[in-house]
């Protein structure tokens, strides 16, 4: 990712400032004392391209868990990268769990501490769904996140037996995602009804919802003491209504 | 001859006890409670999805409505988050003011949990007199933004307005004469056999399984974990004062209140040191007009009167979000309920859910 | 009242039995807890010290529906929750009135979404509306006066268009 506001344009005969530019071509070296022979006079400076200034908020930090990764599972790290100096680790799905049950239980880390997780819908990539995982680590107190790419109908493994948080925050990325965990002891709905269809915080799901989503209750007929309800579904917010009658109740 | 079977019981979701929608399935052997399953999203209210449709101020006063009574420290995690994608620095006095106001906020936070957990068990005159001590707090509040409930406070930056004149002495008036009041409240509770007979030794939460199921905040300090945001990750300027975190022995709910209880006097302690080293200066950081942090992700966590707050932004450089994520602990802390209402009776069970401390907006955003 | 209502035309004996009737109705309005999200703590200061709802007549906040007279939907209605609510009304005897405290019960307040009813009154009819988010205390209070003055015009009397 590049910085455009930072990159100055290349000016012959010009160094760009910060990088570390040879002396413009002419200066004359003050003559050193001890009376050596000057140095010839340098060669004129060629302009090198601007290197954008690296972004404070991208900078490398050390991290133990990085390291502990890159050394125990380097077929399963994907890529490194930093965010506001936090470490950021992209594994592959397939021996995540072990992945996290090392990370757990390896004396120098000690991430005993699940904070969050949760999921990213990226459509446009090829494998559309990033599910996150930011671990903590109560004694020693440091942090890394970590990043699994999933496709459609991948089933990334579980990690409910690492981390017992993950039983309900799993079954919250599948309400709204449609993510199944691979292994988990209760995959069913837990923020929509049961009956609900769709996955809603995907990007093609609408915000407004569905128009079968939203329902309405009204009263039509009244005939001594019995009450007809029709259950209205509203396309979108009171455009069109469209009734079906759907049953009777005794008020 | 005689053969008994278990039952389920739905409790809630409209139910006196559970402190908004939540609904209980119990499974009952006799007046036993065998399993708890809570059934939640009655108030899924789709805000992380109304967030990627909302520009970076806009969410704010969203974010007041998820843990409605604690919204300040709802406002200062989002606010921590965006500075920090943003690289902003908060000036100093905005800082201590921030935290002066989060402090309040996890008093008056804390007041209502008294009330409404003393009001499940029985004991009606201290929801009287702890929205007494509250509604003083909502009065400064009301001076400095204007609104008793869902601020919308602070600003991306620092502040959107100066303190008003004489605000930090009525603070000061008011933690002045705190100690003594909540000394009333515990002169009704702490050492009341009833209160202790329905609260010691019931809901145990063992420290491992806490940490595991995630819990944090009172709930998991009870148990003896030592963990508080405010120590561990600090934020804002709490690295500059000097608190007690108060951990709990046993893990039940009788710990889980005397922790409840130490921690207002210890909010007292830090807005009385905010107050005497206020300093002067600006209020809010410069920021441009439309803000827009450039591509990015970000997880910064606070500690709201509940447990570990978290607010996970992704940026695409636009000025909306791309995707926002609010980790709720009242959500993860209700996970433990099972755990702590094994092998207890029905009424333990509102006096356990009561001591979680649950918010239902926050529990199902 | 079924024995006379409908029944007579109005004269002095039904005015009075009204004012009679309508006055123990209004002083004696038995909420149904019902406080959904935010405006339910606006709801619980309401009952407090500082601004006693008792004074009004409806303290007693009663914790089912078959006791209670007036529904305050205090907070937002969703998509799971509207069966519930809707059976709730139903389990109210007569005669009851539903006050949608707030802007969510409203029309659905800030939250245009997949989940929310957009306002209470999709579901069952609401008699007073209360607007803010959340509306103070003393709002809810000037909403309670304003169905005690649309409980004043109620009427045993037969009404010319029934």
């Amino acid at each position: 990712m590049d910085d455009p506001t930072n990159s100055t344009p290349p000016d012959a005969g010009q160094p760009p400032a910060g990088a570390g530019a040879p002396p413009p071509a002419g200066a004359g070296a003050p003559p050193p004392a001890g009376g050596r022979v000057a140095a010839p006079p340098a060669p004129p400076a060629v302009a090198k391209p601007a290197a954008p200034k690296p972004d404070p908020l991208k900078a490398e930090v050390p991290s133990k868990a990085v390291d502990f990764l890159r050394a125990r599972f380097p077929d399963q790290v994907l890529e490194v990268a930093y965010h506001c100096g936090e470490p950021l680790v992209r594994l592959r799905p397939e021996r995540f769990a072990d992945v996290a049950r090392a990370l757990r239980d390896e004396p120098g880390l000690r991430f005993d501490y699940l904070s969050n997780l949760t999921a990213v819908h990226w459509p446009q990539r090829p494998k559309p769904f990033e599910v996150v995982y930011h671990l903590f680590s109560i004694p020693l107190r440091h942090r890394v996140t970590l990043k699994v790419d999933v496709a459609e109908h991948e089933q990334p493994p579980t990690v409910t037996t690492v981390w017992a948080t993950a039983n309900w925050q799993e079954r919250e990325v599948f309400d709204l995602f449609g993510i199944h965990f691979a292994g988990h002891p209760d995959m069913t709905r837990i923020l929509m009804t049961d009956e609900w269809i769709g996955h809603p915080l995907r990007k093609d799901y609408p915000l407004e919802g569905k128009p079968e989503d939203h329902v309405q209750y009204r009263e039509v007929t009244t005939a001594g003491h019995v009450y007809t309800y029709e259950k209205a579904t509203i396309r979108g917010f009171g455009w069109k209504k469209e009734i079906e009658k759907t049953g009777e109740g005794n008020g | 001859m005689f053969r008994s079977e278990t039952m389920d019981i739905n409790m809630g979701p409209q139910h006196p006890s559970t402190h908004g929608v939540l609904r209980l399935v119990l499974g009952l052997d006799g007046e036993v409670v065998t399993d708890v399953r809570p059934v939640i999203g009655y108030l899924h209210r789709g805000v992380e999805k109304l967030c990627e449709h909302r520009t970076f101020p806009m969410i704010e006063p969203l974010t007041d409505r998820l843990d409605y009574v604690a919204a300040i420290s709802e406002n200062l995690g989002y606010c921590g988050a965006v500075e920090k994608l943003m690289g902003v620095q908060v000036p100093p006095r905005a800082e201590y003011v921030r935290v002066i106001l989060a402090e309040l906020q996890r008093i008056a936070s804390h007041l209502l949990w008294l009330g409404t957990h003393a009001l499940d068990l029985g004991a009606m005159s201290v929801f009287f007199y702890t929205f007494r001590e509250r509604e003083m707090i909502l009065d400064l509040f009301e001076a400095f933004c204007g609104a008793r409930l869902t601020y919308n406070a602070l600003r991306i930056g620092g502040l959107n307005d100066d303190l008003p004149r004489g605000w930090t002495d009525r603070v000061r008036h008011f933690i002045d004469i705190f100690p003594e009041r909540e000394k009333e409240y515990e002169d009704l509770l702490t050492v009341n056999r009833i209160f202790m007979g329905r609260t010691k030794g019931v809901g145990i939460l063992p420290p491992d399984e806490a940490i595991g199921l995630g819990a944090s905040g009172p709930t998991l300090r009870a148990s003896g974990v030592d963990y508080d945001v405010r120590r561990a990750q600090p934020y804002s300027a709490y690295d500059q004062f000097e608190f007690d975190v108060p951990l709990g022995k046993h893990g039940d709910t009788y710990d889980r209140y005397l922790v409840r209880m130490e921690e207002m006097r210890q909010c007292c302690r830090i807005i009385r040191q905010a107050l005497d080293r206020l300093p002067d200066g600006e209020i809010k950081a410069k920021v441009p007009k439309y803000i827009r942090p450039a591509t990015g992700e970000v997880y910064h966590v606070v500690e709201s009167p509940r447990g570990e707050q978290g607010f996970y932004i992704v940026t695409t450089g636009g000025e909306m979000p791309y995707r926002m994520r609010f980790r709720a602990p009242s959500f993860v802390n209700l996970q433990c309920l099972s755990t702590m209402c094994r092998g207890r009776m029905i009424a333990d069970v509102v006096a356990i859910i009561g001591s979680i401390d649950i918010v239902l907006g926050d529990v199902d955003r | 009242m079924g024995l006379i209502e409908g029944r007579f035309e109005a004269n002095i004996i039904t005015t009075t039995v009204d004012q009679v009737f309508n006055w123990a109705r209004k002083s004696a309005l038995w909420p149904m807890s019902f406080g959904l999200a935010c405006c339910a703590i606006e709801m619980m200061a309401t009952v407090a010290s500082r601004y006693d709802i008792d004074r009004f007549g409806a303290g007693v906040f009663r914790a089912t529906p078959r006791q209670s007279d007036v529904m305050i939907v205090a907070g937002t209605v969703c998509e799971k929750m509207a069966p519930v609510i809707k059976r709730l009304y139903e389990q109210m005897p007569d005669p009851k009135w539903v006050i949608s405290m707030g802007a969510c019960a409203t029309c659905g307040g800030p939250f245009p979404t997949y989940s929310v009813v957009q306002g209470v009154d999709r579901i069952i009819p609401v008699d007073v509306y209360i607007p803010g988010c959340p509306p103070r205390p003393e709002a809810l209070l000037y909403g309670f006066l304003k169905l005690q003055d649309q409980i004043d015009k109620m009427t045993v009397a037969r009404r010319a268009t029934a």
